[in-house]
């Protein structure tokens, strides 16, 4: 069994594995959206798969940083599931995705302006009043900025927090490719986090895109996480101590003794914390 | 902090022009994006890559029989003109991908070298449309399909069965039922596309979906039903078929039609 601080996402072709083997983790983190339909296959799946383990429910619909405000129907059906699941956490984007009712079932990047933020930040409001919970709030990975953005996303996001009272999810991957993409540095944006407001970390890998100018990284999730990441992980739990801990794979998705087999490196480190912790006491 | 020092552009503007560029409607320089090494357009198309990617993504999942005929290739190029006429209208992209078959049909070649390719779409997309529907009970007070030996011979007459909601007929010029089969059995030996087949696509008590080819007069029998014809109304030699219909676990219950 992994430290119990660690967990994996639940993909369609690990279900039936985790359905049926004696868990190996405490949690799973699921994306939402794929289990809306309550009576589908999947959800009677995750309804196996609750017995045995913790569930975070990871969105990317609920288009938080929409000026036309929050879907209810989607809205509806998030608070459905999570009143069933009982989640660990209800998290979702610093982005974007619906616009004039077309989604784009992608993670879209906001301009970093007062108008955005008290768009983002009545949206989040509006979650969490209907859900009466906090959610955490994700840091994207970005492959843009806009001239007329004001403040840092950073800046932006503990604004968020502070105004909301939402609670955060750092990831590091994503941060670590943003910053290459956009020429700022990784410690910057991580020390400006109060980790106080932060509940969980995801970490994943990603590809790089090498164009004429020059290379851009792109968010894929389909390799193992990169060894800057785990250093940013290892030094972000020393100075702060351990948080629930995600390992993300979405494209190419392997085995799922490779996938644990990435959990693991996490769950060693976070043991290895314990055990310097205890000594030191 | 401080905000207001530069003109900003209107966050319902930009989010609508983004939304356009995304569509190739609009220009990455349109939506105030700080180019640096690259340009503002080259930029905005990683995002317009991870929209049509994403979205292929759903549509291989929801047509995998459409694209192991087509080729990954052509199969890909109609999802990309698919998606980029027909985003999403809901956040949740599970059951994405309706009127696949209508792009289909506007492209020639495609028809030409696969004639059934449009109603295989049809296939899948109503293969998908069960697995939707699956659990959504209609509001209607039924009677059990026991009772209806409680019933006078006359009242028989006015008897309409109900389907399941997660039942739907499908008929075809092309021989789909056993297409579908050579998938799942991995063997194409003796298929003949060219033969017409009618049959029923519905999902069991679990949820998974299934197909079966059904006779001329079964089909007539499950339009009929589908239609909520009163078995008065239903031709003799398509009623014959019930008992065949029935045990196929398809009808939910009955009501009684008013008689005029």
């Amino acid at each position: 069994m992994l430290h119990n601080q660690v967990g994996v996402g639940l993909r369609s072709p690990h279900i039936n594995y985790f359905v049926e083997q004696t868990p190996q983790v405490s949690w799973l983190e699921i994306h939402s959206e794929n289990y809306f339909s309550p009576h589908s296959i999947a959800r009677n799946q995750l309804r196996s798969i609750r017995k045995n383990h913790q569930i975070s429910c990871h969105g990317i619909g609920l288009s938080l940083g929409s000026v036309q405000g929050i879907n209810t129907t989607h809205l509806q059906q998030l608070k459905e599931l999570i009143d069933e699941v009982q989640p660990l956490f209800v998290s979702d984007h610093l982005s974007w995705s619906e616009n004039g009712g077309h989604y784009f079932n992608d993670l879209l990047p906001l301009p970093y302006t007062e108008e955005a933020l008290e768009v983002f930040c009545r949206n989040v409001l509006t979650v969490q009043d209907a859900i009466k919970r906090p959610i955490l709030i994700e840091n994207p990975s970005s492959y843009l900025q806009f001239n007329h953005s004001t403040i840092t996303e950073w800046e932006f996001l503990v604004q968020v927090q502070q105004r909301t009272e939402c609670r955060l999810l750092l990831d590091l991957n994503n941060v670590h490719v943003s910053a290459f993409n956009h020429g700022f540095s990784s410690q910057t944006y991580i020390d400006t986090i109060p980790a106080h407001t932060v509940d969980e970390i995801h970490l994943a890998g990603f590809s790089i895109n090498t164009l004429a100018e020059g290379e851009i990284w792109i968010d894929t999730h389909s390799k193992p996480v990169s060894a800057e990441v785990w250093q940013l992980y290892q030094l972000w739990c020393e100075k702060h101590g351990s948080r629930r801990t995600l390992i993300e794979w979405d494209l190419d998705i392997p085995d799922v003794e490779v996938l644990l087999a990435e959990a693991n490196k996490a769950s060693e480190m976070l043991t290895r914390l314990d055990s310097m912790k205890r000594k030191a006491s | 902090m401080s905000f207001g020092l530069a003109q900003p552009l209107g966050l319902a503007e930009l989010q609508a022009t983004f939304a356009e560029g995304l569509r190739y409607q609009a220009q990455g320089e349109a939506c105030d994006i700080f180019g640096g090494r690259f340009s503002a357009e080259e930029r905005l198309q990683i995002y317009r890559n991870n929209f049509v990617m994403s979205l292929t993504e759903v549509m291989q999942a929801t047509y995998p029989m459409l694209r192991e005929v087509l080729g990954e290739e052509c199969f890909n190029a109609l999802s990309r003109e698919y998606i980029l006429r027909s985003p999403p209208t809901e956040g949740n992209v599970s059951h994405y991908g309706n009127h696949f078959d209508d792009v289909i049909s506007q492209f020639e070649q495609v028809t030409d070298a696969a004639p059934y390719a449009r109603d295989l779409a049809r296939f899948e997309w109503t293969l998908d449309k069960a697995q939707q529907t699956f659990g959504q009970s209609e509001k209607r007070s039924l009677q059990p399909l026991e009772a209806i030996h409680t019933l006078s011979e006359q009242q028989h007459l006015n008897v309409i069965l109900h389907l399941d909601s997660w039942v739907f007929p499908f008929t075809s010029e092309f021989a789909l039922f056993d297409l579908q089969r050579a998938f799942s059995q991995q063997n194409f030996d003796n298929l003949i596309l060219n033969n017409a087949q009618s049959g029923v696509i519905a999902c069991d008590e679990y949820g998974r979906p299934w197909t079966k080819e059904l006779n001329n007069q079964e089909y007539q029998l499950l339009l009929n039903l589908s239609s909520e014809m009163p078995l008065g109304r239903i031709k003799p030699e398509a009623l014959a078929e019930l008992p065949s219909l029935i045990a196929l676990n398809i009808v939910v219950g009955f009501s009684l039609a008013t008689p005029h």
